[in-house]
């Protein structure tokens, strides 16, 4: 093909490579816009699990400090969405008033944002390896039941603190190989407008200073999903 | 092929920009000064001046104990010829206990001081560390070495020294100015 017809126009030749340059570019362009803002959709929890678990992905941070192991996962809305639904929907028996149900979940849980903090200490919970004596299991028993309130904080780039909603600490009485919590915050969009969220946890008594952890919050935003 | 010339141009010069400047930051070898990054990082000051409030209280404490004991230690100094033999020796006991006591507390607020004052270095350093780890991975060194003045870096030139731009992006970011 020698030349383009264009609206009844011939395209000299020598413009043919440029158009076609441009052209592919566009393509290009295209492709990249297209797959690098598209969220992860998982068949299943597992897979989803996973892929949260892969630290290269960014949803789970790892830290430690003097000796104490740090671990932030955030726990996207579907997870707790499936949670809620339990083993009684499958993909197979999919109806419309599941259809109905699990939006109406994926909008109740949405609203909030789910954090996974893990503390641990020669891969044993805090509990059984932090504390010295009673007087010392007792005050941190109370401290990880009722105070991480006033220990975790977090905030954005420009010191905006976001609400704790609530926190739960199930105890594990030693079966875990760490203490894990989750935190529920309101998931504001003018707290999640800045490049980063900083979840920060202040001294338990046992000498690693506040550590910070930085969560992208594009990551938030584009959290991935499961196939219902 | 004539069609395909400029499209692979275009991207060969684009990959050899990007490895000249990936692999010219790499190869640097850098360091910071982690003394001057402590003294000059502004949450050292301010968490510095915690401690030490906290510090103040917590002496306040055991000098005034002190002080108590010491007008009571006076008190039976001064009135010791009037009482009996009996009296004498309890008062004595009270006095003894009463300063083991206050060896104790002092004891305890110092160890008390001390983690304290671990608790809060230690946060400085964590932000310290997190902060050089992020620049390090953004900029693409493969490495930054910690000049503590202890002769663990003897010698290096000052393009070398990244301290004063850490140093800023470290103040800049606690100020929450990025």
């Amino acid at each position: 093909m020698q030349s383009l017809m264009v609206k009844n126009k011939r395209i000299p030749k020598f413009m043919m490579s440029v158009v076609e340059a441009k052209v592919g570019i566009s393509l290009v362009l295209c492709f990249v816009l297209c797959f690098s803002c598209n969220n992860s959709t998982f068949k299943n929890e597992t897979e989803l699990l996973t892929f949260l678990k892969d630290e290269t992905n960014g949803y789970i941070q790892h830290k430690t400090i003097n000796g104490v192991d740090f671990s932030l996962m955030y726990r996207p809305t579907d997870l707790l969405v499936n949670q809620e639904l339990g083993t009684s929907t499958t993909l197979s028996n999919r109806s419309d008033a599941t259809k109905e149900r699990i939006k109406h979940l994926r909008d109740k849980y949405s609203k909030y944002m789910y954090f996974n903090l893990s503390m641990s200490m020669n891969n044993q919970e805090l509990l059984s390896t932090a504390p010295k004596n009673r007087n010392e299991f007792g005050a941190m028993v109370n401290q990880l039941a009722f105070g991480m309130g006033d220990k975790v904080h977090v905030f954005t780039q420009s010191k905006d603190t976001l609400e704790l909603a609530d926190y739960v600490y199930p105890r594990m009485y030693g079966m875990s190989r760490a203490t894990t919590m989750m935190f529920v915050y309101p998931r504001d969009a003018d707290k999640l407008d800045q490049d980063n969220l900083n979840f920060t946890i202040a001294d338990l008594g046992l000498y690693t200073g506040e550590v910070k952890f930085k969560i992208p919050t594009k990551l938030l935003k584009n959290e991935p999903t499961l196939k219902f | 092929m004539n069609k395909l010339i400029f499209p692979t141009a275009i991207v060969a010069l684009l990959i050899s920009i990007g490895s000249f400047f990936y692999l010219q930051s790499s190869s640097n070898q850098v360091y910071v000064d982690v003394n001057k990054l402590l003294d000059g990082y502004k949450r050292t000051k301010i968490v510095r001046a915690q401690f030490e409030d906290k510090a103040k209280t917590l002496n306040a404490n055991v000098d005034s104990l002190m002080v108590d004991w010491q007008n009571e230690l006076k008190t039976y100094e001064k009135e010791r010829s009037k009482m009996t033999k009996k009296e004498l020796e309890l008062k004595q006991e009270l006095l003894g206990n009463k300063q083991q006591q206050i060896n104790n507390y002092q004891q305890a607020i110092q160890k008390q001081i001390q983690e304290e004052d671990q608790k809060a270095t230690q946060t400085v350093i964590n932000d310290i560390n997190d902060y050089v780890k992020d620049y390090g991975k953004k900029q693409g060194y493969q490495i930054i070495f910690g000049a503590s003045g202890s002769g663990n870096i003897m010698y290096a030139d000052d393009s070398a020294d990244l301290t004063d731009e850490v140093l800023e992006g470290l103040n800049a970011e606690f100020n929450g100015e990025k």
